[in-house]
């Protein structure tokens, strides 16, 4: 459906969507040829609730959960070569 | 074919024992550089020489200038600092892969491991000129080929100068520069010296033609390019609307009409084409308000689709005729005064297509300091405080980005035709990444500015939600570049909003536990 009444326009706008279109084309000619054509995005970490302005909130969500506080407060009073001995296992 | 090695360094204000430190280094690469020039030499450092291993090794040391062969590589490496053992034999493995290749630069490690601590390592992002007029990112160690080092001054008179200075000389040179994401040099020592680069910037700047006012930023050791606008062509401003009215600090107002009238009353830039693309459910009142606030600039466009923002801004677009395009959204409000003249400053640059600011949420957080496809599209630093100066200073420097976000954009109208302008299969979410993703396909650079600052009350109008089809088209487009930004670092965490190294005994949560880790399930 044309989305305005004047012709002029609506070449114009038809123009940028032709040349929008090849650059798209062009980029996924480059992506099938790399992950095939039946690549998806489902290994990358998108939630359905992933909203953009709380992506950055999220990700530090999990250090303040509950049943961390007493595995926290017992490993910040270990001894310093305790809490260096478990941060050199868990990596 | 091998390349030649060719290793430069100053022995100006140097001890005996740095030397040998680098010397020492210099022995154990598995790629042995040909020659050591030791620039501005004195007789102590004849005691270099004197060390067995020195002395039977197949390295010649040189006092002064050697006859540069054609096919060399100079890398020039600072007495003290020492060079990690395979970083010759990578920088000739990606010369030879790339022979275009004429300036390469890498990550580094600073300070020593200990039984406690480990090492820090300086991660650096892609190749960003705009960065290296702030400050030196590219470090210490730069390699050259031959001829690059001759036409910006001969090797040792660049290896006199200072580090910010020669990175900037070699890159007015070069034509094709890269980084290499592996650490090349271990260096002790820091050098932080703003009144060095301050003077190195402003010379590159009249060597360049580049109009500018270059002062050293008041926080932080980082130079600022305030260049000045020759000209002031005509603005069309875009703001694509539905007259919603939302409460901001206690008031009830259009968003619209409050944009418009911060963007008349707050900046400095006059000569503007205000376009509003009004949806068919604007209300008469909201429209009265918002053609009351352009006043004699505006001009209104009747949009009597569903929404979609693309074509709401393709067709304010295409109804104005500006050089220039500044995206505005509805829900902004502008803070600095000379934001546009900043913005139109960057675009003054050929190969700049897009400028975009520090977006700011209602309470002064950063909503968003630049894109970072990490593998998914994030605002750098979103939720953080403006005071942060994020990692190696990026939040205070203007910097090369994937993408900015397009709720306040200036753009040049040549390349907004050229790429077709917002894609319209992205109707609310990634039209504006997809857009960053055109334009640098088109090779263009798109820059962010800490300089010009605006608040986003963002999504103050619409829903946020991110939907499946448009992550799909996305990643049908452009799987590629999200997993190759060249403005990140792969040795950086991924799925974090923030510059952080992936380092030891502070692995992701989703490196540690999978995709199952609470932050993708909740």
């Amino acid at each position: 459906m044309a989305l305005s009444h004047d012709p002029a326009v609506n070449a114009k706008l038809e123009e940028l969507v032709a040349r929008d279109a090849e650059f798209g084309a062009r980029a996924e000619l480059r992506v099938a040829a790399k992950y095939g054509k039946d690549a998806s995005m489902e290994d990358y970490h998108f939630s359905k609730s992933f909203t953009r302005e709380s992506q950055a909130s999220q990700q530090i969500d999990w250090v303040h959960q509950g049943w961390l506080r007493p595995v926290r407060f017992a490993y910040r009073h270990a001894p310093r070569w305790v809490r260096f001995a478990v941060k050199k296992a868990a990596s | 074919m091998r390349h030649s090695f060719i290793v430069v360094t100053s022995g100006a204000h140097c001890s005996v024992r740095q030397l040998r430190k680098t010397a020492n280094s210099l022995l154990e690469s598995s790629i042995v550089p040909n020659h050591w020039i030791i620039s501005e030499s004195s007789l102590d450092h004849e005691r270099v020489t004197r060390t067995r291993k020195m002395r039977t090794s197949s390295i010649v040391i040189a006092r002064s200038d050697v006859v540069v062969i054609e096919h060399a590589v100079v890398v020039f490496l600072r007495a003290g600092d020492e060079l990690s053992p395979n970083a010759l034999a990578i920088i000739d493995q990606k010369l030879t892969e790339q022979p275009g290749i004429d300036f390469i630069y890498g990550d580094s490690s600073h300070g020593r491991p200990s039984r406690f601590e480990e090492v820090t390592n300086v991660r650096r992002p892609g190749w960003s000129p705009e960065r290296l007029r702030s400050h030196n990112y590219v470090g210490d160690l730069v390699a050259v080929r031959a001829r690059v080092a001759a036409s910006a001054g001969g090797a040792t008179f660049l290896s006199k100068l200072h580090s910010h200075d020669r990175s900037l000389r070699l890159s007015e040179h070069s034509k094709n520069a890269v980084r290499i994401a592996e650490v090349l040099c271990l260096s002790t020592q820091d050098r932080i010296e703003p009144t060095a680069s301050l003077d190195a910037v402003t010379e590159h700047c009249t060597r360049t033609g580049i109009n500018a006012e270059c002062s050293i930023d008041t926080n932080v050791p980082v130079v600022r390019v305030n260049r000045h606008v020759s000209r002031k062509p005509k603005i069309s401003v875009i703001v694509p609307t539905r007259g919603t009215v939302q409460e901001i600090r206690g008031k009830n107002i259009v968003m619209a009409a409050h944009a418009i009238r911060s963007l008349r009353h707050t900046c400095t830039y006059k000569n503007l084409e205000i376009v509003a693309v009004l949806d068919k459910e604007t209300t008469q009142e909201s429209r009265n308000e918002i053609i009351d606030a352009g006043s004699n600039l505006i001009k209104v466009v009747e949009y009597n689709q569903e929404f979609n923002f693309a074509e709401k801004v393709n067709l304010g677009v295409v109804n104005s005729d500006g050089d220039y395009i500044l995206l505005l959204n509805d829900d902004t409000e502008f803070i600095s005064p000379d934001a546009i003249e900043t913005l139109m400053g960057l675009l003054e640059d050929p190969e700049v297509a897009m400028a975009g600011p520090m977006l700011l949420y209602e309470d002064g957080l950063i909503q968003s300091a630049g894109h970072i496809l990490n593998p998914i599209p994030y605002d750098l630093y979103r939720h953080r405080s403006p005071q942060h100066v994020g990692a190696q200073n990026m939040l205070r420097v203007q910097r090369e980005v994937s993408g900015v976000i397009a709720a306040c954009v200036l753009i040049k109208r040549s390349a907004f035709l050229e790429v077709g302008g917002l894609c319209t299969l992205f109707p609310s979410n990634y039209n504006d990444v997809d857009f960053g993703l055109k334009l640098r396909d088109a090779g263009y650079r798109i820059v962010w500015t800490p300089h010009a600052q605006l608040y986003h009350f963002e999504s103050k109008t619409r829903s946020p939600k991110l939907r499946p089809f448009e992550v799909a088209s996305i990643g049908k487009r452009w799987r590629d570049k999200l997993d190759d930004d060249p403005y990140f670092n792969p040795h950086l965490e991924r799925y974090i909003s923030v510059w952080k190294q992936n380092v030891l005994g502070q692995r992701s949560l989703v490196e540690a536990l999978g995709p199952t880790a609470p932050i993708a399930s909740k």
